[in-house]
């Protein structure tokens, strides 16, 4: 009886000792400055996909530079998502997700530790900690005593995404911000047309952007599969009289295909697909809503 | 006695002297010839005189002047004013719609997408858009 006591005595000081980490790990991750390189690979029913990053991180904003398979570079600066175009960082029109993030937020509102132990991470003395969050679970490695994260590893429904660093080393407090001050922010919103072509990027697979010009206007024509595997095309153009939607849809339907125009914000949008033209409108609805 | 072409002469010249016309008058009665060359002067001297002495009526004049006029305005019509209409209405059409004067062009651009839909892979062949760094957006961001 002795002996279960203490052994539950011991479960619980290891308990709150871990819930302390997590804690200290919220905070230190708040204040810490590093650069470091990383492996991320995520992982959704067959699809893999691994991605190469340099990363620059002053508390919760940072530049990550993707060197492959792809190169990328994206910031993110109080809150915003900034898209690096050579010594400018324009807005982005849309939200870039970094795991590693949502992890440390996700901890910080609630958590349930499932295991936690000592390890070792690249020779270095790490704890592993298997914690439930918000439907999703993290094993993650911390290592000691930075509190860096050296590993972490994203378990949920729809897959996993994994981040590895094989190089991460604290930096001084000015080195972020010296960096920074090397990019000229632009603070002009995205426009319409970059808005327009993202919602339809945004919900397509196998996507792809190709520019064309006609009459002057700069076309986009965005082609991707819907989640129903169904091929869309998707011409999108400022408002212009030098093209007419109609003729263009009309092309599309002389061959067998749905096609609809619809306009947004002066925005003109010619979709053309293989679905039954009630589905086509109910994934515009979907997407434009 | 003169020759018959020396009394034809001096006749159209009107140089013939008294006792020479009196001459001729009697030579014209023996020479059917000579009749023959003065009756003919004679018609074509009436002839010559009713065109340079005709006067047209005031009526006549109004009617040739305002044929000529329409004359010169239809050419006019057709030389200038008609193939310039014809050109502001193309231009205007042109420049105002120029690309559903083209309905190739629209094929054209149509089929860009055709290829696509019809192809198992979305992604053509050396696309390039200013706006690719949208789909890298995509990829970069982790899928939540």
């Amino acid at each position: 009886m002795k002996l279960f006591s203490l052994f539950v005595l011991s479960l619980l000081m290891v308990s709150v000792a871990f819930s302390s980490l997590i804690n200290d790990v919220v905070t230190s991750y708040a204040s810490q400055i590093i650069e470091g390189h990383r492996i991320v690979v995520e992982q959704s029913g067959s699809t893999t996909r691994i991605r190469y990053e340099n990363i620059l991180r002053d508390g919760y904003n940072e530049i990550v530079k993707i060197v492959a398979p792809k190169q990328f570079e994206w910031a993110r600066i109080d809150k915003r998502t900034y898209i690096v175009f050579g010594n400018e960082m324009k807005i982005s029109p849309a939200t870039i997700v970094d795991a590693e993030q949502t992890f440390i937020k996700s901890i910080a509102a609630s958590s349930t530790i499932l295991s936690s132990s000592t390890t070792y991470f690249h020779g270095m003395k790490s704890y592993k900690l298997v914690v439930k969050s918000q439907g999703a679970t993290y094993v993650a490695v911390i290592l000691d005593p930075s509190l860096l994260i050296g590993y972490l590893k994203i378990e949920r429904k729809k897959g996993d995404i994994t981040i590895s660093y094989d190089r991460i080393n604290v930096v001084p407090v000015s080195y972020f911000k010296a960096i920074l001050g090397r990019f000229k922010i632009i603070k002009k919103p995205p426009s319409a047309m970059e808005i327009y072509v993202w919602k339809l990027v945004s919900k397509l697979d196998d996507v792809s952007v190709t520019t064309i010009t006609i009459n002057n206007t700069s076309v986009a024509i965005v082609s991707g599969k819907t989640k129903f595997d169904k091929m869309v095309v998707a011409y999108v153009f400022q408002n212009a009289k030098s093209i007419s939607t109609g003729d263009l849809v009309a092309q599309f339907k002389i061959k067998g295909f749905t096609a609809i125009s619809v306009e947004r914000e002066h925005i003109n949008i010619v979709l053309a697909t293989k679905m039954k033209i009630s589905q086509l409108k109910k994934w515009i609805d979907s997407i434009f809503k | 006695m003169m020759e018959c072409k020396e009394y034809r002469e001096k006749f159209i010249h009107e140089n013939l002297t008294e006792s020479e016309r009196n001459e001729f008058t009697e030579h014209l009665k023996d020479c059917a010839e000579c009749r023959a060359f003065v009756e003919n002067y004679n018609k074509m001297k009436e002839f010559m005189k009713a065109r340079t002495e005709f006067k047209s009526s005031s009526n006549l004049k109004s009617k040739i002047v305002s044929k000529v006029k329409f004359r010169n305005r239809t050419r006019l019509l057709f030389k200038i004013a008609l193939p310039t209409a014809a050109v502001i209405v193309f231009g205007t059409f042109y420049v105002s719609n120029p690309f559903s004067a083209n309905r190739v062009a629209y094929e054209k651009v149509a089929s860009t997408g055709i290829k696509m839909l019809n192809s198992s892979y979305a992604t053509p062949v050396n696309s390039q858009s200013n706006l690719d760094y949208l789909v890298k957006i995509k990829y970069a961001s982790d899928q939540f």
